[in-house]
């Protein structure tokens, strides 16, 4: 990328700008992260629900304008980063508007990885990024919608036997399409990316259908688990759900098999609150992965990558190796923004976006950034237990884990903590269905933020923090 | 439902803070492990301004850049190990690639160069090498083609490195095309890529296998007649030499290939094999700075007779490095504990701040003490009454094993693998028809390292 150039030129003079930003991007999120811990708390000068809101994106708008004029090399990413700065401003101020009472905290850790991964994708493939761009401003603009269409579907939680239809539906009309396409000649076109056959393509436009899947696969359980299950239902749920992962797991997806799994465990745990159960859940996952570790030759493929990556390293472990790499490389304030090699990852833009961060912003900045996943699962975990229905209770918990985990699943796959399984970073990964789901999903934490503010659940703002570990009256 | 939200924050709040704890871990510190990794495209990356400069361990300068590009002072002396960077990187030029175009404190850096109009300057590096003993094997190869390592035997500081025939490193690129059709195959690293039979100087190896199996066998006796036979076949000693009644020192001292041979039916092959495995690492990848050949050695667990016996006199599908036998020597000299070779002594940035320096490690022990103890013992009656007389110096002790391989040019290489104080050595010269020339050159090398 940079000629052995011997004399200090204009190149020269960026560089060093690259290099000094690193600082200031640390220092810029330690500041994020600083103003969300104070808002959490509660109260203060940096923690009022507006102080907070405003200071947070005054750190957001700082971050982009800085690393966008060292990024952008063109008129188009000039203009893009003009469209950044401003979907930036508009989902900071207008969308309170549509909602009762907006978590400005949540919203801004939203928007701060969907700009981090702006940057990312327009340092990566400026193609890429403006595509990336609509699809999570057309998620922002329906997720506003998420208030009208609760208020018109007030008993939506009645529903329960559709969701499971649809999401078994939705999942299964991969496996069913690549079946029929064999018959019939029709638009309807499954295609194997990446090594997973989930993929799905209608007359053009294609999409993950599993991601879909993911927010009424939340309204199913939280429906289903909403009063204390009795043990019919427990176990058509739990069948329901295990046939969903098993599905995932035929398609490959096997990231997105254990994702759905955690979901299903952890709400069945805050509905049932049975060790028992839990503990069987495990033990059923346990067998289940053996016995798959037995059938599909792509999962031992997996974890023998996983186990040892430098055994082949030029074919199975090539990606986890890069991958290390471009952490291992650079040291704790990374390369600068432009100046590592992230591309040489394969896919990294979808599925390795973690190790391209880490690479050129430094490894105290990726720790950073799994502390704001964190500060997103306090928060949305907060939401969850102050809510005042035992169904918004369990769907802001489903909806959170979804997020969170799948950061676990991505970020872990990519420093080798856990086996690579190609699932994306919510929010900062290249991939449309994905961020389009993430954000309408943070739409409906948001929307129930508001629920409890209308039932009038809500004690005092300063008790939320503290409120976590304690033993509580209200037992759903 | 609260209660249980919350014990599930905590068990996913537990398995976040221990992904990060790994992940600073796998970055910060594990990161230093791989980073230099051939595969890794940065340790090719393009610097920005001087390359650094390496030294070697007085601080003789053996390649710096200048506005000619760079210059290696000491020419063909170092080519293999510290190598070239050019179009092209090899040696320590390319190992170290990512440290020399490094910098160190780079914003200060960074900004006087903007204000001064000043250039940056990547790491130096400082190496164990010393330029007197490297040349004195860089004349003593002269014309031949052949390779040499000597290392310090205790920390595996490797003091000298050379393989001929050599290159003129300054010249690389103008020569590229002759040096590559050129059939001595000048550009090889013979000392680390070398591959050969060890001749002779497995049957220290064999030695090992045997008195490890049983230290009784310390008193077998064998008359010589200067060739046995076996399965039909006939082996004999070289030059067809009588050595009459050998016992375990003149065996080695004189190296009687018949005292091997019935030595190595005394146990299983399954003892050979472990012992050359571990004690001079066969079929093991050697850690080091520069690319190294795994040194092969093959035999099945229960061979034919003659194969055993091929291989217990280094003849079998046996194939050496002069590192691996090097490292054997530095075993044997250091109490069976085999050091762990390195040349980048300390890395020090621009404004002469370390910004890193090596701690000798092992690679472990590989032999118990006492059998290194009878092993060198063998070795000093072979340099004071044996084969390997020619090496001898008045003021040291000198061990050493000679070794004649036969190959398939047909006219003998010569070896000499050996100690002197705290010095280890192999040198192995081809083509001399069974010439003392090598243990002659080792003489000479540990005449200067221990004056």
């Amino acid at each position: 990328m940079h000629e052995n150039t011997r004399n200090a030129g204009g190149d020269f003079i960026l560089d060093l700008l690259a290099v000094l930003s690193r600082y200031y991007f640390v220092f810029l999120l330690i500041c994020f992260i600083i103003v969300g811990v104070a808002y959490l708390r509660g109260g203060g000068r940096l923690g009022g629900e507006r102080a907070a809101g405003r200071t947070q994106t005054a750190v957001i708008l700082l971050f982009a304008i800085f690393a966008f004029a060292i990024v952008v090399d063109s008129v188009e990413g000039l203009i893009f980063a003009g469209f950044v700065l401003a979907f930036a401003i508009f989902a900071s101020f207008v969308a309170r508007r549509f909602y009762r009472r907006l978590c400005p905290l949540i919203t801004n850790i939203m928007i701060f990885m969907l700009v981090l991964g702006f940057i990312m994708l327009q340092r990566l493939d400026p193609g890429l990024a403006m595509r990336q761009l609509i699809i999570a401003a057309a998620g922002f603009g329906v997720s506003m919608l998420i208030p009208l269409i609760f208020k018109i579907f007030k008993n939506f939680e009645k529903l329960e036997k559709l969701y499971i239809v649809l999401c078994v539906g939705l999942l299964g009309i991969v496996s069913a399409a690549s079946l029929l396409g064999n018959f019939i000649d029709i638009p309807l076109v499954t295609e194997d990316r990446f090594g997973a056959t989930n993929w799905i393509s209608v007359f053009g436009i294609t999409f993950q259908p599993s991601e879909f899947v993911k927010p009424i696969f939340v309204l199913f359980l939280a429906a289903a688990f909403r009063d204390k299950p009795r043990m019919s239902k427990l176990i058509f749920t739990s069948a329901a759900s295990a046939a969903l992962v098993l599905i995932l797991v035929v398609q490959r997806d096997l990231g997105g098999a254990l994702i759905f799994f955690t979901v299903f465990m952890v709400m069945l745990y805050a509905s049932t609150g049975s060790k028992l159960l839990f503990g069987a859940g495990f033990g059923a996952m346990a067998i289940a992965s053996v016995i798959s570790y037995q059938i599909f030759p792509h999962i031992r493929v997996r974890v023998a990558a996983f186990l040892d990556p430098w055994g082949d390293i030029a074919v199975s472990g090539f990606q986890i190796t890069q991958s290390l790499f471009a952490i291992g490389t650079w040291g704790a304030f990374g390369s600068g923004l432009t100046r590592g090699l992230p591309e040489r990852i394969p896919v990294v833009e979808r599925d390795v976006i973690f190790s391209a961060i880490s690479e050129e912003f430094g490894w105290i900045f990726g720790l950073l950034l799994i502390a704001l996943y964190g500060l997103l699962l306090i928060r949305g975990l907060q939401l969850a237990r102050r809510a005042g229905r035992p169904l918004h209770a369990l769907m802001a918990t489903g909806f959170t884990i979804f997020l969170v985990f799948q950061a676990f699943v991505s970020i872990g796959g990519n420093i080798r903590f856990i086996p690579m399984t190609g699932v994306t970073l919510p929010f900062i990964s290249y991939g449309g269905s994905s961020v389009f789901v993430s954000v309408l999903m943070v739409g409906v934490l948001n929307w129930l933020n508001g629920q409890d503010w209308q039932d009038g659940q809500i004690g005092d703002e300063k008790e939320m923090l503290a409120n976590f570990g304690e033993d509580d009256i209200i037992e759903g | 439902m609260r209660r249980n939200i919350g014990q599930m924050f905590w068990v996913l709040a537990v398995i976040f803070m221990a992904m990060g704890a790994y992940f600073v871990w796998t970055a910060a510190v594990d990161g230093r492990n791989f980073a230099a990794h051939p595969f890794n495209g940065r340790v090719n990356i393009e610097g920005r301004g001087l390359r650094g400069t390496i030294y070697d361990a007085r601080g003789r300068v053996l390649a710096y850049d200048s506005e000619f590009g760079r210059n290696y002072p000491f020419g063909a002396v170092f080519a293999h190990v510290v190598g070239y960077s050019g179009m092209s990187r090899a040696g320590l030029e390319l190992s170290q690639n990512f440290t020399l175009t490094r910098l160190s404190r780079e914003l200060i850096q960074m900004t006087a160069a903007v204000i001064f109009n000043d250039e940056v300057a990547g790491n130096s590096i400082e190496t164990t090498l010393d330029a007197d003993i490297q040349s004195i094997i860089h004349n003593g190869l002269d014309g031949a083609r052949g390779a040499a390592v000597v290392l310090n035997a205790q920390t595996g500081a490797i003091v000298a490195m050379a393989s001929a025939p050599g290159f003129e490193p300054e010249l690389v690129e103008q020569d590229w095309g002759r040096l590559l059709g050129d059939g001595a195959s000048p550009l090889l690293n013979r000392a680390t890529q070398g591959l050969y039979p060890p001749g002779s100087t497995f049957k220290l190896i064999t030695a090992l296998a045997a008195l490890e199996y049983d230290m009784e066998l310390l008193d077998f006796v064998f008359d010589c007649t200067g060739q046995i036979s076996f399965e039909g076949q006939t082996l004999q000693c070289f030059g067809g030499t009588a050595h009459g009644e050998v016992d375990f020192n003149r065996a080695m001292a004189l190296s009687c290939n018949g005292y091997f041979a019935v030595l190595a039916q005394k146990i299983d092959a399954g003892h050979i094999i472990a012992a050359a495995e571990r004690a001079a690492l066969f079929n093991r990848e050697i850690p080091f700075e520069l690319a190294a050949s795994m040194p092969l050695f093959s035999m099945p667990n229960e061979p034919e007779l003659s194969e055993l016996v091929e291989t217990a006199i280094g003849q079998g599908r046996t194939l050496a490095t002069p590192l691996n036998m090097a490292l054997l020597a530095a075993a044997i000299a250091n109490d069976g504990i085999m050091p762990e070779p390195f040349m980048v002594e300390r890395v020090v940035g621009a404004f002469d701040n370390t910004v890193g320096r090596h701690s000798p490690r092992r690679i472990g022990r590989v032999m118990p003490a006492e059998i290194a103890e009878i092993l060198a013992d063998s070795m000093v009656d072979a340099v004071n009454f044996g084969t390997a007389a020619p090496a001898t110096l008045n003021h040291v002790q000198v061990a050493g094993k000679t070794g004649t391989a036969q190959n398939e040019t047909g006219i003998d290489h010569s070896w000499f693998i050996g100690f002197a104080g705290d010095y280890a050595l192999a040198i192995i010269i081809e083509n001399t028809g069974g010439g003392t020339r090598a243990t002659r050159l080792a003489g000479e090398i540990l005449l200067r390292l221990t004056e």
